[in-house]
């Protein structure tokens, strides 16, 4: 797409427009609606891992003047809450409310009431008979004959599926001739690496809040990452035409993938309230939002063939993938992380995969920041480390000779969305990062001494911007934009795209400004929602600005092409001989004679005299899909310390070099680097979610924040050690040349850091999170 | 079902009298920063809960002839920021710094942390290694109970239900002024101890005079490190004293596996803390 003339907002460091609501408390989030006559839901949760629902008796709670909800009342079909794939890639297993119990928390019951107090005394006096089942909490134990079986079938489009061994879905992906890949091999390299299964930590607890309408449809506040899903799940249950199910957009706090999915809270929330006839809102609290997602946890092994002169033959990665209780969309899941794994590096397009998913009894995983790329990358970028060793060859050297850059193909959302990247930022990152970070100084771990031993590491990673490709593939993507410029020149944006934080929407009025040419104080993002909007998938895969700003910008042209037609007709000049400018000392954007720029007229008035003289207002709206994923790239250079005491691990430097093309707000790039560098340590060194393995099956820190850490700033290094560069590239398919950032900015974190460890102490890990315990075992075995 | 009531006291007298009513349905609030967690986890119910947060008459920091005494209603803050325990025992400054984060530092209070007796108390390891005095007072009278008879287990004190801790006694030596404080924990705020060890030290003539040793979080309650102070007394402080004198610490513990580390983990730092603090302490 294009590039403007004069100063362009784009690229400039902006104000965000929502800061001054956010920091005063003024942004309202689904939990802040309040209705008269709303009532309080609570959710009653399974006590058990598995376990038959033999009965519900509600009469008690019902005899205290609370609404319950249990599966008897509601249509018992089977969906997916997640629904960015094609239907027919979609596998469904699941009800609003279960008549079998699959994990611990999971929701079997709902009441309403008057208040929240009420609805919590009323929740505890449902009485629920189970039936208890025996439990199976890994992937392994899980297809062992004669394990428990979570479900005998399940549904793939309109197609049943049956079940065994639990064995969610299976996917094999082979390209080029990985036998002879690995035939020209002078070095094989096996290593298998496991990630664990952490907890999205995002601030805002899922929540709705449902507000039936009298025409029998009803309005919706919720926690979610695309309305449009929302949406159309709710009418689905609940066979309300879509046109009288309103999904309103409200700022949400903090995605990171848990919310790509319809929350499993919204349905019962809509339940609730399409039962009482009356307004419900139900927030989860902090310990019932752990039992409601996390982060798909893997083991990989991994199998990579090198030449002896550093040229990567063949690569085969097999995954097994422990998905809990519920299939939040696997099958796409292990296409993607085929595809983040075959276009790391070229591997001389001799691929394989092999990737199983498996149900236990564990709270549903989920995409979590990257859908499996952090993950896969460190099982990759750890064995190339591994390799540039063993070859005796510089890792950044390594990395250059087979990274897959310009010309090269990239799957961006499996094998079936690949597109030819077209910006690239891997070699200037590699190359001047090593600089910055005085690489050359590097010694080995065999030469360093004392108990605090420093190391350096590096890795490289990336994400897509987006899921669309030259050909449609079995994921969804485009976006919808209706623009209208108003009586004074000002703009108004309504779009359903969700911003999760990350700042997505003043990326979209930064853009629209820019394309039309007007201050960035007159273009704003009016409320929306499903009524008002055209579908857009949802914001994940990193598509926000790629994808939600192209349609923008799209639109905003067409909006332009209006502008100048209707400025023609009023200057007596031909459309094509104008064009806009902003005049920042008018505070308007105005329209010009391109030979003669002192011939113009300011947008306000062109859309002053549209209106008085009825030719009508200067808007535009259609649906826009982009038809590239071009990847954002991201390397990390880490330092750490090991104590061989203790076994912990600290930071005094890190730099991150990002590749987002054009940066549309570099502030919020560098926040986003900065933000994922953090929760890449917690993934690296102190998150798990661990669970009590017998028939209760909770979490052992009970989802309590206080045995869950998280990094926080002190654990980062010091401010003036956070160095933080962009790449200087142009994505031509982009948004004035921008792709995205959010989850690359994720994906090399761990292994980097792990890289790091291994050059301050000689010691490889291959499971995280690299717990000081865990390291100081290894130190010890090691006789450090 | 959550079932209590709510009585605010206005001065101490006030505060024995309802505890003096109540008896065993008493719960004292202070700070309430480990009331609130212990009412939403379920963990207390049917109580009456006796809000002293405002006995300001029991908000101080003292110093006497022999001696600093610190009220129960002191908080984290005041600890981190006075200059009486900055001279006279430091380990509890360096405790406050490290406790919680600032917004948990300005409600909790010393005697609700050691009210509460968790092992991983931040204060009351220190409070241990300077062998405060607990001072406590019902309707029937006022006693003293020296801090290495306070603790009896898990959420256990000496106290009884009707008792008022009213200040914590301090004394003034040389040991207590050397003291120091460390902290493992699973990152450097807002964590509760793996291992938290406070260390005093008085020497005379190059040889230890005085070692006192105490660790929290390896055992039902925090303990002195006694095998360690006894293998130090009389000796000379060097660092190959030190170095031998800090691994017997594992005779002094029994740490157990929980959801933050393992009890193997435990003994393994524990030794290179109280190293490291004995160090500090006698400044070597
Ligand atoms: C987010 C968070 C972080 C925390 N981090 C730490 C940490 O890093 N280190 C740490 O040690 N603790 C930590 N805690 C625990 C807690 O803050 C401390 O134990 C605190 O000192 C308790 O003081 P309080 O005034 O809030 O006690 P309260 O909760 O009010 O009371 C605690 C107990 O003491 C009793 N009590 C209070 N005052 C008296 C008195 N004068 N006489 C007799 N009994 C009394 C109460 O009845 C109750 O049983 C944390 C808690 C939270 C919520």
């Amino acid at each position: 797409m294009g590039k403007m003339k004069g100063a362009q907002i784009v690229g400039q460091v902006t104000a965000r427009k929502d800061g001054v609501a956010k920091v005063t408390g003024q942004l309202p989030y689904a939990s802040d609606i309040n209705i008269p006559g709303m009532m309080y839901g609570v959710v009653l949760r399974s006590p058990y891992a598995h376990a038959e629902i033999v009965s519900i008796d509600t009469s008690e709670a019902e005899a205290m003047g609370a609404v319950c909800l249990t599966y008897e009342d509601i249509n018992p079909i089977l969906y997916n809450e997640r629904s960015v794939s094609v239907p027919d890639a979609t596998f469904r297993d699941r009800t609003v409310l279960p008549k079998k119990a699959r994990h611990f928390g999971e929701p079997i019951a709902a009441v309403a009431a008057e208040t929240e107090e009420e609805a919590y005394k009323a929740m505890k006096a449902l009485k629920v008979e189970y039936k208890v089942l025996p439990a199976v909490f890994t992937a392994e134990e899980a297809m062992k004959p004669g394990a428990p079986q979570l479900y005998d079938k399940v549904y793939l489009g309109d197609k049943e599926v049956k079940i065994e061994n639990n064995v969610a879905v299976i996917r094999n992906i082979e390209e080029g001739d990985v036998e002879e890949g690995f035939r020209q091999a002078d070095l094989i390299v096996e290593e298998t690496y496991k990630t664990q299964r952490t907890y999205h930590s995002q601030l805002e607890t899922k929540g709705a809040v449902c507000k039936p309408e009298p025409d029998g449809g009803i309005t919706i506040w919720a926690t979610a990452q695309s309305i449009h899903a929302n949406r159309q799940l709710i009418a689905q249950i609940y066979n309300i035409p879509l046109s009288k199910v309103n999904v309103k957009r409200t700022a949400i706090g903090g995605g990171f993938g848990g919310s790509i999915q319809v929350n499993t809270v919204t349905p019962i929330c809509a339940g609730l309230a399409l039962k009482a006839r009356r307004p419900v809102k139900l927030i989860s609290a902090r310990e019932e939002d752990f039992y409601s997602h996390a982060k798909y946890p893997n083991i990989f092994h991994v199998k990579l063939g090198v030449t002896k002169d550093g040229i990567i033959t063949a690569a085969h990665v097999k995954a097994l993938v422990e998905i809990g209780a519920h299939h939040i969309q696997a099958l796409a899941y292990l296409g993607c992380v085929s595809g983040w794994f075959a276009s790391l590096y070229k591997y001389q397009s001799n691929i394989k995969f092999e990737g199983k998913a498996v149900y236990t009894n564990k709270v549903p995983a989920c995409a979590l920041q990257g859908y499996g790329n952090p993950d896969v990358n460190f099982a990759i970028e750890s064995t190339i480390d591994i390799i540039a060793e063993k070859l005796n060859m510089d890792p950044i050297e390594l990395r250059l000779k087979n990274y897959r850059g310009t010309g090269d193909e990239f799957w961006g959302q499996g094998p079936t969305i690949r597109s030819i990247i077209k910006s690239c930022g891997v070699e200037e990152s590699l190359v001047k990062g090593r600089e910055l970070f005085n690489w050359k100084e590097r010694t080995k771990p065999s030469e360093k001494t004392g108990h605090i031993r420093r190391g350096i590491g590096v890795a490289r990673g990336f994400h897509t911007s987006g899921t669309g490709g030259p050909k449609e593939g079995e994921v969804i993507d485009y976006s919808s934009d209706y623009i209208k410029i108003n009586e004074d020149g000002s703009v108004d944006v309504v779009c359903p795209v969700v911003d999760h934080g990350g700042g997505t929407w003043d990326a979209i009025t930064k853009i629209v400004a820019d394309v039309l040419q007007v201050p960035l104080d007159m273009v704003e993002i009016s409320p929306s929602d499903t009524r008002t909007t055209g579908y857009d998938v949802c914001t994940h895969a990193t598509r926000g600005v790629f994808c939600g700003g192209g349609a923008a910008y799209f639109v905003a042209h067409k909006v332009k092409e209006r502008l100048l037609e209707f400025a023609a007709r009023i200057m007596l000049e031909n459309p094509i001989d104008l064009d806009v400018m902003r005049d920042d000392e008018l505070g308007q954007g105005v329209v010009y004679v391109k030979n003669f720029p002192e011939k113009r007229i300011t947008i306000g008035k062109v859309a002053k005299t549209a209106q008085i003289n009825s030719w009508g207002t200067i808007a535009y709206a259609d649906s826009y899909r982009q038809k590239n994923c071009p990847p954002c790239f991201v390397a990390h250079f880490v330092e750490v310390e090991v104590n061989t005491k203790t076994g912990e691990i600290s930071f005094p430097k890190v730099l991150i070099y990002g590749d987002c093309g054009t940066p549309v707000n570099p502030d919020l790039v560098e926040g986003q680097l900065i933000g994922a560098f953090n929760r890449g340590m917690g993934f690296a060194i102190y998150e798990d979610t661990l669970y009590e393995e017998n028939e209760i099956g909770n979490l052992k820190c009970h989802g309590y924040m206080v045995d869950y850490k998280t990094p926080t700033s002190y654990e980062m290094p010091l401010a003036e050690n956070i160095i933080v560069r962009l790449a200087d590239t142009y994505e031509p398919t982009g948004p004035f040349g921008a792709k995205g950032m959010g989850e690359a900015a994720f994906s090399s974190v761990a292994a980097a850091i792990s890289n790091a460890i291994y050059n301050a102490i000689g010691i490889r890990f291959t499971e995280l999170p690299l717990t000081p315990e865990k390291v100081l075992k290894a130190i010890k075995e090691k006789g450090i | 079902m959550k079932n209590f009531s709510f009585v605010n006291v206005e001065n101490k007298a006030d505060a024995l009298e309802v505890l003096h009513r109540e008896k065993e349905k008493s719960c004292l609030v202070a700070g309430a920063t480990n009331v609130m967690p212990f009412i939403r986890y379920e963990k207390i119910n049917d109580k009456t809960l006796i809000n002293i947060r405002n006995l300001q008459e029991l908000r101080f920091i003292r110093e006497e002839e022999d001696k600093i005494e610190i009220g129960p209603l002191t908080t984290i803050y005041d600890l981190e920021n006075s200059e009486i325990i900055e001279k006279y025992a430091p380990a509890l400054r360096e405790a406050a710094q490290d406790f919680a984060d600032p917004t948990t530092r300005n409600s909790a209070t010393i005697g609700g942390n050691i009210a509460n007796a968790s092992p991983a108390a931040d204060t009351a390891t220190p409070l241990l290694a300077l062998n405060a005095v607990v001072v406590a007072e019902s309707k029937s009278g006022v006693r003293k109970i020296p801090i290495q008879e306070f603790f009896l287990g898990v959420n256990k004190t000496a106290l009884q239900c009707d008792e008022l801790i009213t200040v914590i006694e301090v004394p003034k030596n040389a040991a207590n002024s050397n003291s120091c404080f460390i902290k493992l924990g699973l990152r450097n705020a807002m964590a509760i101890s793996v291992v938290s060890v406070a260390a005093g030290v008085e020497l005379a003539e190059g040889k230890v005079a005085h070692a006192n040793v105490a660790l929290g979080s390896v055992a039902p309650t925090p303990v002195r490190a006694k095998t360690v102070e006894a293998a130090l007394v009389g000796k000379e402080f060097t660092p190959g004293l030190v170095e031998e004198t800090a691994k017997l610490v594992t005779e002094d513990i029994s740490p157990i596996d929980d959801v933050r580390a393992s009890g193997e983990y435990r003994k393994t730092v524990a030794a290179v803390l109280v190293k490291r603090a004995l160090k500090k302490s006698g400044k070597i």
